[in-house]
C-alpha cells in the first residue's frame, strides 16, 4: 500500500527532515511511527498525503509515484487518505455533521444519500446524539472522533494520524485506539504518528522508529 | 455541474449568514470606499449636463444681403430648418435688428432715428442641438454657401476656446474617474482579503480532504461578489439619500438663485458602473487572497 525507495526530505541544503527511508506498509497493516521530537515523524506523513513534497527517492501510494504527482491531482490523491491530527482541525462554526460533510462535499456528494452515510460513520464513533452540536460544546476525545469520522467518511484506503491521543488523558487515548482498531480490523490501513513510548508498546503493533531523519529499525 | 454551482451557491450563503457581523463590517466599509466615487460620478454627471446645457446656447447669425425680400427671407430660413442638428432658425427682419440694437444701446436712438437709411442687416438667428457644439462649424460653413447669405457669425474663437476647455474636462474628470475606480478596486480588495484572512483555517481544511482550487474558490469569489454588490449598492442609496437632502436643504433664495442649474441623481450608465465596480473589486478581492492559500 505504501512503499518508500530511498526517500528524501531537505527543507534546505543542511537541513534534512528525512534521510534515505526504506519501507513498505502493506494494505490493512496498523503501524506506528515512533521517535523523538524532530526525528521526522509527522514530515513522513505529510509526505504520504503531500503536503510536502519529495525530495529524493520514489514514494509509492496504492501503486501510483506520488514523488512525481502534478498539483492539480493532489486533491483526488487526499480523498483516498483520511488524516488525523492532534489539534483535531474542526471548523469552529460548523456543527458535527457540517464538520464531517466537508469531505462528501469535495466529493460531490450532497442531500440525502450523505447525510445518510454521516449519520452512520457519526454513529459508528459513538456521537450519533450529538450530530448538532458545535466542535466547542464537545470533549477533547468527542472532537478527536468527529475529525476520525471525517477522515473516514469516504472509506478511504488509508488512514494517517499524526498524534492523534497527544492532547487527551489516559482513558480517552484507550477510547480512540479502540475506535482506530475497529477501522483498522475493516481492511483500513493505518499510519499512526506518536512519541508515546507506552502506548506504542502496549499496542502490538508493527513500529518504524525514526531519529534525527533515519530509519532506526 | 448545475448542481455542483447551486451547492456552491448556498454554501456561500450559508457562510455569510454564519460571519454576519464581519460581513456586516466588510459591506459597511466597502460602501465608504465606493461612496466616494459614487460622488465623483455625481459630480461628473451634473458637470455634463451642464455643459450640454451651455452648448444648447450656441446661436449661429447668418446675416442676409440687403436685397433679399422677406419672402426670400423665410425660404432660407426654412431650408436652414431641415439641416440635421438644427433646432430652430429665427427670422430677424431689418426692422428688428434696429429695435434690439436700441433696446441694448438707447443712447444711440437718436443717431439711428437721425439716419436716412436703417443700417442694419437682416439676419438668421439660428439654434443647434445639445449635442452639437462641435458640428457648429459644419452648420455654419453650409449656411454661408446658401444663396443670399452674406456672412455667418458664430463666435468662432469662443467656439475653439470652448472645445478645447470642454475637451480638457472631460478628459481630466475620466481620467480622474479612473484613478479613483482603481484606488476602489484595491481598497476594497483588500477589505475582502482580511476577511477571507479570517477563515484560512477553514480553506486549509478544504485543501486537506481533498478540495481542488475550483471547488474551495467558488463560494469565496460568490461572497466575495456579493459583499462588493451590497457595499455598492449601499453607497448607491446612502448617496440618494443625501442627494435629496441637500436638494430640500437648499433655502428657497439660493435656490432662485440657481435656477439656471438643474440638479441631477446619477444616471443608468453610473449606476450600472458601481454596481460592476463593486462586483469586480469583491471578486478580485478574493481571487487575490485565496491565490495565496490555494498554493498545494
Amino acid at each position: 500500500m505504501i512503499q518508500m525507495f530511498h526517500v528524501s526530505k531537505a527543507y534546505s541544503r543542511e537541513a534534512y527532515a528525512l534521510q534515505d527511508i526504506n519501507l513498505k506498509i502493506a494494505k490493512g497493516d496498523f503501524v506506528f511511527v515512533t521517535g523523538p521530537s524532530g526525528a521526522g515523524k509527522t514530515t513522513l506523513l505529510k509526505l504520504i498525503f503531500c503536503e510536502e513534497s519529495v525530495t529524493s527517492g520514489q514514494l509509492l501510494v496504492d501503486g501510483r509515484n506520488i514523488a512525481r504527482i502534478r498539483a492539480s491531482r493532489i486533491p483526488y490523491l487526499r480523498r483516498q487518505i483520511g488524516v488525523v491530527f492532534q489539534d483535531f482541525k474542526l471548523i469552529p462554526t460548523m456543527t458535527v455533521s457540517e464538520n464531517v460533510a466537508l469531505a462528501m462535499e469535495v466529493v460531490g456528494v450532497y442531500g440525502r444519500k450523505a447525510k445518510r452515510r454521516i449519520a452512520a460513520i457519526v454513529n459508528a464513533v459513538g456521537l450519533g446524539h450529538k450530530m448538532h452540536a458545535l466542535p466547542l460544546q464537545l470533549s477533547a476525545g468527542e472532537q478527536q472522533r468527529v475529525a476520525i469520522a471525517r477522515a473516514l467518511v469516504n472509506d478511504p484506503k488509508i488512514l494517517l494520524a499524526d498524534e492523534p491521543t497527544g492532547n487527551l488523558d489516559p482513558e480517552l487515548t484507550i477510547e480512540i485506539m479502540d475506535l482506530l482498531n475497529f477501522i483498522n480490523a475493516k481492511g483500513t490501513t493505518i499510519l499512526v504518528a506518536s512519541h508515546n513510548k507506552k502506548l506504542v508498546e502496549t499496542s502490538g503493533k508493527l513500529v518504524i522508529r525514526l531519529k534525527n531523519g533515519h530509519l532506526e529499525n | 455541474m448545475l448542481r455542483r454551482l447551486v451547492h456552491h451557491f448556498i454554501r456561500a450563503v450559508a457562510s455569510l449568514k454564519k460571519a454576519m457581523f464581519i460581513n456586516l463590517i466588510t459591506v459597511a466599509t466597502i460602501t465608504i470606499a465606493l461612496l466616494l466615487l459614487a460622488g465623483y460620478l455625481l459630480l461628473l454627471n451634473n458637470l455634463n449636463h451642464w455643459i450640454n446645457v451651455s452648448q444648447q446656447r450656441f446661436t449661429i447669425k447668418a446675416f442676409v444681403h440687403d436685397d433679399v425680400v422677406e419672402k426670400k427671407l423665410g425660404e432660407i430660413a426654412g431650408k436652414i430648418r431641415s439641416y440635421s442638428n438644427v433646432r430652430d432658425a429665427k427670422v430677424l427682419d431689418k426692422n428688428q435688428a434696429k429695435d434690439i440694437f436700441i433696446d441694448r444701446h438707447p443712447d444711440f436712438l437718436d443717431i439711428i432715428e437721425g439716419l436716412n437709411e436703417n443700417p442694419f442687416q437682416a439676419s438668421i438667428l439660428i439654434r443647434v442641438e445639445n449635442d452639437s457644439a462641435d458640428s457648429v462649424k459644419q452648420i455654419a460653413t453650409k449656411v454661408e454657401k446658401i444663396a443670399g447669405v452674406e456672412s455667418v457669425d458664430y463666435g468662432e474663437r469662443w467656439l475653439e476656446r470652448y472645445l478645447a476647455f470642454r475637451g480638457t474636462v472631460k478628459m481630466g474628470s475620466y481620467l480622474l474617474a479612473s484613478l479613483i475606480i482603481i484606488a476602489c478596486i484595491f481598497l476594497v480588495s483588500n477589505t475582502i482579503r482580511l476577511n477571507i484572512f479570517t477563515r484560512r483555517a477553514e480553506i486549509e481544511i478544504y485543501k486537506l480532504v481533498g478540495g481542488t482550487k475550483i471547488f474551495i474558490a467558488t463560494p469565496f469569489v460568490i461572497e466575495g461578489a456579493a459583499l462588493g454588490l451590497c457595499g455598492a449598492a449601499l453607497a448607491i442609496a446612502m448617496l440618494f439619500v443625501f442627494f435629496k437632502l441637500t436638494l430640500l436643504g437648499m433655502n428657497r433664495e439660493s435656490i432662485h438663485m440657481m435656477s439656471s442649474l438643474t440638479f441631477y441623481f446619477l444616471n443608468n450608465t453610473g449606476i450600472l458602473l458601481l454596481l460592476a465596480v463593486g462586483v469586480v473589486s469583491g471578486t478580485v478581492g478574493s481571487i487575490l487572497s485565496l491565490h495565496r492559500f490555494l498554493r498545494i
